[in-house]
Formats: C-alpha cells, structure tokens, sequence
C-alpha cells in the first residue's frame, strides 16, 4: 500500500509493482504528533499526513511537490522519517506544455528506476496495462448536483455533505481520486509513460497549476445547483477561486476547516441551512388541529422559547441560560413559556428546534437551522430587513434576505472567539465589571484606542497591557466595541451591503457595540424590544407554515 | 500622531476615492523620495542614504508610468524587464510601502472581505486588496515565477483578471539539472516575446548583456562588502536591509543599484573592527514598522545586524553570453528554490564566515515556506550549534506583531548569548 496525496501520484505506476495507491484520508481527531513535529502554520492536510504516519504507521508515502507546506513536510521527514519505509516527492510542473510533459515523464520514470532500487521489485509493463481500466472515470453527473470544490475534504465531511443534501454530490476537491478518461495498450515502458503523463497532465487542473481555465468546466454544467466550498486552514490556494464564484450568483456555500473529526456542530448548521437555501426542504409535513407552535433556540449562552398561535401571534417567550447541560435549560425555558402563556403541553402542535443544542433536545420535534430562523424572524419583526447581523455567545453570522424573507446568502466566523459575545464576556472578567455596565460605558469615550489583534485571546492580552497602562476604562471598552465592529462589518462585506440592517442576539443588546457597528456601516440598525428571541421566534413561525402546507 | 498615522488616517477614510489616494500616496512618496534626496543624517553612511533613495525611486517609476509598469514579484528576473526599458512594480514592496503609509490594515479587510484566505500572506493581501479598491492603477502587463511562494501564481493570476491584463508565468522546477535549465530558459525566451508582444517595444539582446554585465560588476562589490563586513561593524537597519533586498531584486542590472553597491564597499572601508556586543544574522524579511525591534537593531552597535539571508540567495555572477541559460540557473539554484537544505546550509555558511553570535528568524504570519521551516532550521542549526530565535510577528500588517512579547523574547536570547559567551 502507498499513501499519496492526490489524484496527480501515479497510481497506475504503482499497480505495475503490485502495489495499490490510496489517498490518504484525513479521519484523525487531534494533531497531537504534529503539532511537535511541524510548526502550527502549516495547512491542515499536512498536518493531517503527519498524524497518520505517526498513529496508523502509515509505510509508503508518496508525495507531489504540489505546495510551500508538503515540501516542508518533506524536508521534515528527510530528516526524520517517523517509521516510513519509503518518502519519496515527485516534482509536477505547474504548466501544461509539450516540454513539462517531458519532464513530467521523466520523473515517473525516475519514480520506477528509485522503486526498482529501493525494493528489488522489477516494474511490469502488463499489470500496467492492466490495471488501467480500474481508473476509467465518469464525465459530469447527468442528473441534477451540488459540486464540492475546494481544497482537501475528508470522507466524512463528504458523507455527512451527501447525507444532508437532497441532490447527489460531485467531489472535485482535492481528494477526488486518480482517474483516466480514456485507455490504451502499451508495448514499451518508455512509450507508456509519455502517455501516462500527458493524461495526468491534463486533468482539470487544482489551484496550484499555472493555466486554470478548465476549471471553469466544474461550474459550467446546466444540471449544477449549487458549490459547496470547502476550504483547509493554513492552505490559501482555494480562497482565490472562492473569491471569484462568491460572485457568480450560483448558491454557494464557503465551509472551512482544519479537518479533524470536531468543530461538525457548526458544519451540520451550515450544510442544512445551505439545504433550505435550495429550498428542499427535507422532513414531513404535519397536520394538526392544534392551535400553538414553540420555537426553541437552544444557543451556547441562553436558551430561548417562544411560542406563537395561528394567527402567528407571540402569545409568550422566556429566555433562560444554557447550562451545562442544554436539555435542562430546554425543559426549564418551556416549562417557563407554558405557564406564562397559559397553556399546557398538550395544546403544543409542533416543538421547531434551532442553535447548537437542537439535536441534544428530546422534545424538539423538527430541526431548521438558525441561519433559516433568524432570517425568517427578522423579515416577520421587520419585512424591510435585508440583511440580519446575528452576534451570539459563540459565533457570528450575518445573512442576507430577500423581500420574501428567503436567504440570499450567510456567511459565519470560523471556530474563533472574536467578534462574538463570548469575546465580549472574556472582556468584561477582565475589566472586572459587568456586561451591562460594558454596555453603556463604551458610549462615554475620550481617547480613540484601538485594539489592533485579530485573535481574542491576544486582544484580551492586549486589553490588560491598555489597563496597566492606565488607560480610561471607558475608552478601552469603545476600543473593544470598534473591534467587534469591525470584525462583524467585514462579515456584512462578504455577503454584500445591503440595508436594512438588523441585528439580533444577545450582544445587541449592548448600545456599544451597536453604535460602532452602526458607525461602520454608515447607517442605522434596526433592533427589535427582545433581539434575542428572534431566532426561536423564526423557528416557530417556520413550524407553523410547515403545519399549514 | 505621527506624519506617517495621520497619512495612514487619511488614505482610510478616503478610501473610497481611489483616485485622491493615489494622488495622495505619489504625493507623500515623492516628498519622501526629497527628504532622503537631501538628507544630511550624519549617523547614516552615505551609501544607506543613497539606498533610501533608490529605493524610493525604484517605487515611485511605476506609479508615475503605470502604462509602461509590469507587476512583478521578489522573483521575478526582472533583468529582462530592464532591458526593455519597462517597470518594475514589485508587488511586495508596494505593499510595504503602503504599510509604511499606515494603511495596510484597510486594504488587508478588504482583501479578505472578498473571500481571500485570512492566513495568507499579508504582503500579497495588501496588495491584492489595494487593487480591489482601484488603488494601484492598470500596468502594461504581470510576470511573476512559481518559485518558493505559493501565493505568487494565484494573486498574479486574479491581478490579470482584475486589471483584464496579460501575465506570463515562468515555472521554476525544482531541482538543478541540464533539462530544467533548459525548460526555463526556453520559458525565458518565451517571456521575451510575450513582451515584445504586449509592449510593442523590440527586444535587444545586447542591452540583456550589459544589464547582466551592470548586475555581475553590482554583486562583485556587494562580495567585497561582506568579506569586509566578517571582521567589521557597519551600521544597519532593519528598513536599510530591507531596502538592500529591493537593490538586490528588482535592482540587479540597474546603474543605481551599481552605484550603492559601489558606495557601500568604499563606506565600509572606513569603520573600524568589530566592537558590537552582539553580531546577529537575520533570516528571511524584517518588520520595518516595529519600534521594539526598531530599537534593539536599527543602527546599534550592542546589537549588530549583520544581513538578512534574503540577500544572499544567488550571488554567483552570471554568464553574459548565455544570458537565458544564466538566468535560469539564477532561478532554480536560488536558495529560495528547491529543498530547505539549500537554504540552511547557506545560511549556515555565512553565519560562519560573518562570525555570528546567533540567528534571529522572523517568522512571518502565513508563510508556509519559512515560518513552515522554523523547525527545520532550528534542527539544521542545532547540529552546528548555533543559537536560534524564532521570532512570530507580521511584516506588513501591523495588527499580527507582538512588540512586546517579541522584545521580551530577544532580550532573553541576548542573556542566553551573553551567558554563552562566558
């Protein structure tokens, strides 16, 4: 078994010494090898690699010079080959020209004369030929798809894109496999190498390749529906190409990750509410005869219900914080709502659940996305709203509406504190006051500071230097503020400004941050009495509509 | 406020106007170009004051001919370009020149409001960001290369689209062999009438010869500078090494760039023996904004700043009569190229031959080959027993540097060096 990267390792090449080629899949949990034996700023894949070597005792690598972070990988296990057999990195030109095609032959060639060294195994030109029919690929999908394009995406996070969209997938990611569109027989080595090379060669190209027009092929087809853009940590090639669909018009959806196991939360919530963007929708229609719905929005920081009857009147809503155990805070906040509004469990003809808790909450009976119920929430508080700012306790997102009220578009933070209430509590515990009092002080500045880090934990780092440097407690919190604005009104860049703004959650409740924000975007932000019932609200109204079909 | 904030500031809030910043920015480059011109700062050599000079200029000749301006990058051979008389508008120096103007941060957000990844390099972002917001103005052309940097082909590749401008991009293999030098000379010639296309202008092949000859007459009094500079202190800064790499890069071949070099070997001649506290060789760019940093080096002589290993690359002179072929082995043999040994081991003989007390490597946020080879280094050098500092921070945007805990760091690796000394 060799272990290579990508669809570019000759993998034919390798059955013709009767081994068998894999890509190696990223399916670990945690870099703790790496993270000792590579520096933290190299992509995640990399990362990923390194990991397998060391906990699956992976033998044979194969590796393409494909960019800055497998070369260092390379030159790290020149070094120290962590148990492998063979590491071996094969140059490929980045040009697609008769001259590099000869280059490229060349070093399969010197691929076969290395392995015919290293191992004593003499390279058979018939399992060659033979083998090249398991690599016949398929052209286009003929039905209607979701691409997935981008950098490097692990099986599991393709099976859980696949499992949660209706439309059958395409993966045209970087781990799409070796494959060849057309064959032939060989009579000599030399001859079937040039071939072989000029087919690879002619691959739609991935972002590192000089000439990347073919790519435009991936979204070119009538049957595509929609692009889920998976982008790695660390690996910046893809960014460019999300860059230039973000604006194509075509549904997309942009999913960042450092490819281990966790952070899937967050990934789910966004590969459903891309699923409700296509509008279609999964799950069953209800009936009932029943007179009120409840929206349950179980966030990092508070959970919150509201219930609605028919007439899509809010007849109660209670706001409580999330525990550690968010099924608790659920039964405490409806148990809270039911009396207040009167009712008892059994006049409830649907739980809609929205936030990160839903799937822990057993009475939640039908699951939608808080990205779906903030921006139905917001178009029913306020039909002019175009886009919804929503700051919570762990993430931001900003979403763009249509009149209907329909998504247009989202995007949220990655796996990061700034920017989010969360951040704004670390503040807080260091400024050693409350988050109420945070609220207002900001407004009564002096001196315009400004905290200049990206990252929370070195704001709050910088945040203690400004407070031992005796600076006006004020002042540091309206430095804070114009962070967080400034973080959030990039977030409303990507998804395209467009007013009205409104903003929801519980960290619009702080007039600091919301004048700074509002400062930013050069206009006013709409904030309803209650921001942070909105979701749940959302939730309730869109578990109504599903009664009513 | 200092000149450069209220600049900055001002640029900011203009930004939706690109045509006041660009006016604003030629404006306040030019004015600079002037100060340095008439500079009379005695504690600054001659050469380093003509070096800001030049550096200056080399800036300032794109933004006055955009029409006549080729984006290019640190690797670009921009030797061709030189013989055609066009301009070398190197991407990363603009965008260390915008952050001089204190306004990187601006054009950074708007880079990565596009969807641009938020770990990529911060040089190629500014800039990237500076020509989403019309900026910089439309060039003749691009011509970049695929060595060492992964973002070079992409950030060329959307400028071309942006600007609807043609680019050439020369593949660097990555290891030294007749065939490879002979792909990229032929990708050389290519490049040439790529150029003669776009910019109507003839190429002659004589004037690449004498540019190659102006470059190999440059490196040979760069060389007597540094054997000089084994045994003796000579002023630096981190901005004076800094702009060593602009005379170095898009320089090469240039009569200023000659001019310098020659200066720098007379200056030297007349400092004295090595009395600095600390001799300290430098890998890979510097953060010329910091002011901890900018307080430890810039003209110490407790904490002598010897060079950078960016200008150390390739300095073997090149054959003029096989111009193409010179410059394809100029390409692949660079010590950015190829594997990290080349690098270390370069490295490795300078820090010797200059004697140096320690190496302090700067690793810049998002770059994967440098930053991503801090544990090599480390590895490489330890095998020789040098002593190794690896610094984090940002050469451009400001808001990634640690000041503080970068000087707290050094201040410790000079105890350490002290009490190795003992």
């Amino acid at each position: 078994m060799i272990q290579c990267m990508c669809k570019y390792a000759p993998f034919a090449i390798f059955d013709g010494f009767d081994e068998v080629g894999e890509i190696l899949d990223s399916d670990i949990s945690s870099f703790s090898h790496s993270e000792r034996l590579l520096p933290p700023n190299l992509c995640a894949y990399t990362k990923v690699v390194m990991e397998s070597i060391v906990q699956k005792g992976v033998k044979k690598l194969f590796l393409v010079n494909c960019c800055d972070s497998i070369k260092r990988l390379y030159d790290t296990l020149l070094l120290d080959k962590c148990g492998l057999e063979m590491v071996y990195m094969m140059e490929l030109p980045r040009k697609v020209s008769c001259c590099s095609s000869a280059l490229f032959a060349t070093e399969i060639m010197k691929f076969i004369t290395y392995y015919e060294e290293q191992f004593g195994v003499k390279f058979s030109l018939e399992k060659f030929n033979h083998s090249l029919y398991k690599y016949l690929g398929k052209a286009v999908p003929e039905q209607e798809y979701i691409a997935v394009l981008g950098a490097k995406a692990s099986k599991d996070f393709l099976f859980k894109v696949s499992e949660n969209l209706s439309l059958p997938i395409d993966n045209q990611t970087c781990s799409r496999a070796h494959f060849l569109t057309r064959i032939e027989h060989f009579e000599t080595v030399q001859k079937a190498i040039e071939w072989y090379a000029g087919e690879i060669l002619a691959y739609t190209p991935c972002m590192r390749m000089i000439d990347i027009s073919m790519r435009k092929s991936l979204i070119n087809s009538p049957n595509l529906k929609g692009v889920i853009y998976h982008t790695v940590k660390f690996c910046d090639h893809y960014g460019y190409e999300y860059a230039e669909l973000a604006n194509k018009g075509l549904p997309i959806l942009k999913v960042e990750s450092d490819l281990t196991l966790q952070s899937s939360g967050q990934m789910m919530t966004r590969i459903e509410a891309f699923q409700e963007q296509l509008g279609r929708k999964r799950g069953t229609n209800m009936k009932s005869d029943k007179l009120y719905v409840v929206g349950m929005d179980s966030g990092s920081t508070s959970t919150n219900v509201v219930i609605i009857n028919r007439n899509r009147e809010i007849v109660s809503s209670s706001i409580v914080p999330t525990g550690a155990k968010s099924s608790k805070s659920a039964e405490l906040a409806l148990e809270l709502a039911l009396k207040e509004a009167n009712i008892v469990r059994d006049d409830i003809a649907l739980i809609v659940g929205t936030g990160y808790g839903r799937y822990t909450i057993d009475v939640v009976e039908e699951n939608i996305t808080e990205i779906s119920c903030h921006a139905k929430g917001a178009h029913f508080l306020n039909p002019l709203v175009r886009t919804v700012i929503d700051i919570g306790g762990q993430d931001s997102k900003v979403i763009s509406l249509d009149e209907s009220g329909s998504v247009k578009g989202f995007v949220m933070n990655d796996k990061c504190a700034a920017g989010t209430g969360r951040f704004l509590e670390m503040i807080a515990r260091s400024l050693e006051i409350s988050l109420e009092t945070m609220a207002t002080e900001g407004l009564n500045w002096h001196e315009d500071l400004t905290i200049t880090s990206v990252c929370s934990v070195f704001a709050e780092s910088e945040v203690v230097s400004l407070i031992a440097n005796n600076k006006e407690r004020s002042d540091i919190i309206h430095g804070v503020n114009k962070s967080i604005a400034s973080k959030t009104v990039s977030l409303v860049e990507r998804v395209g400004k467009n007013g009205v703004f409104m903003m929801t959650g519980g960290v619009a409740k702080n007039s600091g941050v919301l004048a700074e924000i509002s400062r930013c975007l050069g206009s006013e932000v709409y904030v309803s009495s209650e921001p942070q019932i909105c979701g749940a609200l959302g939730a309730a109204l869109l578990g109504l509509e599903r009664i009513e079909k | 406020m200092s000149i450069a904030k209220k600049l900055g500031h001002y640029l900011k809030q203009n930004i939706d106007s690109p045509a006041k910043v660009q006016k604003t920015l030629k404006r306040a480059f030019r004015l600079q170009y002037y100060i340095f011109k008439f500079s009379k700062k005695k504690h600054i050599p001659k050469s380093l004051r003509y070096l800001n000079v030049i550096g200056m200029k080399y800036m300032l000749e794109p933004l006055k001919n955009p029409e006549k301006s080729v984006f290019v990058n640190i690797f670009t051979p921009t030797e061709i370009l030189h013989a055609f008389g066009l301009k070398s508008l190197q991407i990363e120096g603009m965008s260390a020149f915008l952050s001089a103007a204190w306004c990187e941060d601006s054009f950074v957000d708007i880079a990565e409001s596009k969807g641009l990844s938020d770990t990529l390099c911060s040089y190629h972002k500014t800039f990237l960001g500076a020509s989403f917001a019309k900026v910089i103005q439309k060039p003749l052309c691009g011509v970049t290369t695929t060595t060492a940097c992964d973002a070079n082909v992409n950030t060329f590749r959307t400028l071309s689209e942006m600007y609807g401008v043609e680019q050439y991009i020369i593949d660097v293999p990555f290891e030294s062999s007749d065939a490879n030098i002979h792909y990229v000379a032929n990708q050389l010639e290519e490049l040439v009438a790529f150029l003669e296309r776009v910019s109507g202008i003839k190429f002659r092949l004589e004037r690449l010869k004498e540019v190659i000859e102006i470059e190999n007459e440059t490196v040979k009094f760069y060389k007597k500078y540094l054997k000089a500079l084994e045994t003796k202190y000579f002023p630096n800064s981190l901005s004076a090494e800094m702009s060593k790499v602009l005379a170095l890069q898009i320089g090469l071949g240039r009569k200023e760039s000659l001019k310098f070099f020659k200066l720098l070997a007379k200056d030297i001649e007349n400092y004295p023996i090595q009395e600095a506290k600390f001799r300290l060789f430098w890998v890979h760019i510097l953060p010329i904004y910091s002011k901890s940093l900018g307080e430890l080096f810039n003209f110490s002589n407790r904490h002598h700043l010897l060079l950078s290993d960016m200008n150390i690359d390739y300095l073997e002179p090149l054959d003029s009569s096989k111009p193409f072929e010179a410059l394809a082995k100029k390409l692949i043999n660079s010590h950015y190229n190829g594997h990290y040994s080349r690098r270390a081991e370069n490295i490795i003989g300078y820090v010797k031959r200059m004697k140096a007390d320690g190496v302090i490597n700067f690793a810049h946020w998002g770059c994967k080959e440098t930053a991503g080879a801090s544990l090599l280094l480390k590895e490489y050098l330890s095998r020789e027993d040098i002593p190794l500092l690896t610094i984090e921070g940002d050469g451009v945007d400001k808001r990634n540097s640690q000041e503080e805990q970068n000087r707290t760091r050094l201040e410790a690796f000079f105890e350490m060096l002290e009490a190795r000394s003992k």
